[in-house]
């Protein structure tokens, strides 16, 4: 085991893609254990990880984000958020959260919301007066909201390695997703009264309708969604084939803007970005069986428990370790290799599964926004060219902030639980 | 160098339209099982199972596709720290690993498809072979033994270019 330890942090550092070094690792261990007749069995897990109905939600929900970004729905969430809160002090700030909040209801990845916010919302707020750093810090805080509002990749992947349900897991992020967007609101309307930010002109009641009727066909996904979700009509799953075909029709008939030729490289592209995810999900079944026969969980839980039998000392460390792991890891990679460490020790702490999920998949979530590594930092600054350095400046308070309602969430169980006990 | 690049090119180019037909694949059959399901009541037995089918090789496929493209996460605080003299050398050892690694996992894999057990297995709703699904290993790894071969080639001329350059 230590052999197989010391090879995982070296292959690591020496920048092996994350996803293969779970599975050279265990092949190590293999090896150095003697275990010989184990080995047939690594392709065989490798396989039998991918068979799970609940990933197939994945590609899906990739699927409907790409076609509704290409089919011009980023540009009318912001237009109608934009009618309806522009006027106000520091109106775009707000407009650039609230399209923001309604993007991470079709869309599940943070990245990809901050990479197609960045592009739009960052050029407008600067035209209008906005200093170019604190409209990318904006944008990129305000892209967390994308995998905590449903739908959410992190959500997905914490129900298939953790066996907790993928539908529940959507309806606890409702009101943690709602909280943080209004949390940002709040930091803006401060910064923006100190530094006079500027607003928009008044629109008229007309030009709202119309904007608002133009965004209906797009939230419709997260009408399907949430209503078939709770009616336990839909599963996840059948949710996100449903988004699919809403996006491809709205896309292609609705709003005309989504071209048949640029299919063939969304389709390959979603593949692309499915396959990331699910590679790393592949290898880390494999890891996970080498921790298992290990019993490492079961060790680190005697020993967690040994430490303090209290939730909130139990909760608190978990935090504080979870970020120190998100500043330098891929947050996706760290909730692979971690949820099967974590699960045995709930029931120790009578911790529930849901709530957790809430926890490790938020605080992991800000991980993509703290330097020094931060796949959200560097997309944000590659796009808008504001240096890492100056974004991570005017991002902090968003940063602050973050973390205190992740402590919220994480005292009050009641703020993740509630949504889901209304099924 | 060129051939290497054409020959890189050309597998990629077969994945990207593997990756697009299977992605239709997984979308349809899904859709059709819904529909089939609520609205004509009458459900399909095969939905899932084809679902299924295409993201096992969507993901391996689309693996080798990640590689090619560099898009699989890694940890990069060390190695940004490593002088661009040496860079390079870095990069290639990491590559030499991530080669023998895949190449180990094709050998394994060629070895479990080929027992006598493996042949006589069919799927639970769609009673095809389950070799079909399990070829998904084998083949992209071949694949992707390609792509991080070719890889640790480009990056070394390419490499070796700049600093000629500078």
């Amino acid at each position: 085991m230590t052999i197989a330890l010391i090879c995982f942090a070296v292959l690591l550092l020496l920048g092996v893609p994350i996803a293969y070094v779970l599975g050279m690792t265990t092949v190590i261990y293999i090896f150095a254990t003697d275990n010989m007749g184990l080995l047939l069995t690594v392709p065989q897990r490798l396989y039998s990880g991918m068979e799970n109905y609940g990933l197939l939600a994945i590609p899906l929900f990739m699927l409907a984000g790409e076609l509704m970004n290409s089919g011009g729905i980023t540009k009318r969430l912001v237009n109608v958020a934009k009618q309806f809160f522009g006027h106000y002090l520091g109106g775009l700030a707000y407009v650039n959260v609230i399209a923001n909040m309604m993007l991470a209801a079709i869309i599940g990845s943070a990245t990809a919301q901050i990479a197609m916010m960045s592009r739009t919302m960052v050029p407008e707020m600067e035209k209008s007066g906005y200093s170019k750093e604190f409209s990318t810090a904006i944008t990129a805080a305000a892209g967390l909201l994308g995998p905590i509002i449903p739908p959410s990749m992190m959500f997905i992947i914490y129900g298939v390695s953790s066996g907790a349900s993928i539908g529940e897991m959507f309806m606890a992020g409702v009101i943690p997703g709602i909280l943080l967007g209004v949390s940002f609101m709040v930091i803006i309307a401060i910064i923006g009264m100190k530094q006079q930010w500027p607003k928009q002109e008044r629109t008229s009641m007309k030009e709202k309708l119309d904007s608002f009727i133009k965004v209906i066909p797009a939230l419709l996904v997260p009408v399907i969604i949430i209503v078939g979700i709770l009616s336990g009509v839909f599963t996840a799953t059948e949710s996100a084939a449903i988004a699919s075909v809403v996006a491809l029709v709205v896309g292609l008939f609705v709003y005309r803007e989504l071209k048949i030729s640029a299919l063939p490289n969304i389709l390959s592209s979603t593949v692309i970005t499915t396959s990331v995810i699910t590679v790393l999900i592949a290898m880390a079944n494999i890891f996970g069986w080498m921790l298992s026969f290990e019993q490492v969980p079961q060790q680190i839980a005697a020993w967690m428990v040994s430490l303090s039998d209290s939730p909130i000392v139990f909760l608190l460390l978990v935090n504080i370790f979870l970020l120190f792991v998100g500043m330098f890891m891929d947050g996706i990679a760290a909730l692979v290799i971690l949820v099967p460490i974590f699960m045995p020790l709930l029931p120790a702490y009578n911790v529930d599964p849901i709530h957790f999920g809430i926890i490790i998949c938020i605080n992991l979530t800000i991980g993509i926004l703290t330097p020094p590594v931060g796949s959200g930092l560097f997309i944000a600054s590659s796009i808008t060219k504001v240096s890492i350095g100056s974004l991570v400046k005017s991002l902090w308070p968003f940063l602050i902030v973050s973390i205190i309602v992740l402590l919220l969430l994480t005292y009050i169980p009641a703020l993740s639980l509630w949504i889901p006990s209304l099924k | 160098m060129k051939i290497v690049k054409k020959i890189n090119n050309f597998v990629f180019s077969i994945e990207k339209i593997l990756a697009i037909i299977l992605a239709i694949g997984l979308l349809v059959s899904l859709a059709a099982g819904v529909f089939f399901r609520y609205v004509l009541k009458n459900p399909l037995f095969w939905s899932d199972e084809l679902a299924i089918f295409c993201l096992i090789w969507i993901t391996f496929i689309g693996g080798s596709l990640s590689l090619k493209e560099k898009a699989s996460p890694s940890i990069t605080i060390l190695t940004d720290l490593v002088p661009i003299k040496y860079k390079k050398y870095v990069q290639a050892l990491s590559n030499i690993i991530l080669l023998a690694f895949v190449a180990y996992i094709l050998y394994l894999a060629i070895v479990w498809i080929s027992m006598p057990s493996i042949l006589v297995q069919t799927s639970t709703a769609m009673n095809i072979p389950k070799i079909y699904f399990y070829f998904s290993i084998p083949v992209s790894f071949v694949f992707s033994v390609f792509h991080v071969l070719a890889n640790i080639f480009i990056d070394f001329s390419d490499r070796e270019k700049e600093e000629s350059l500078q």
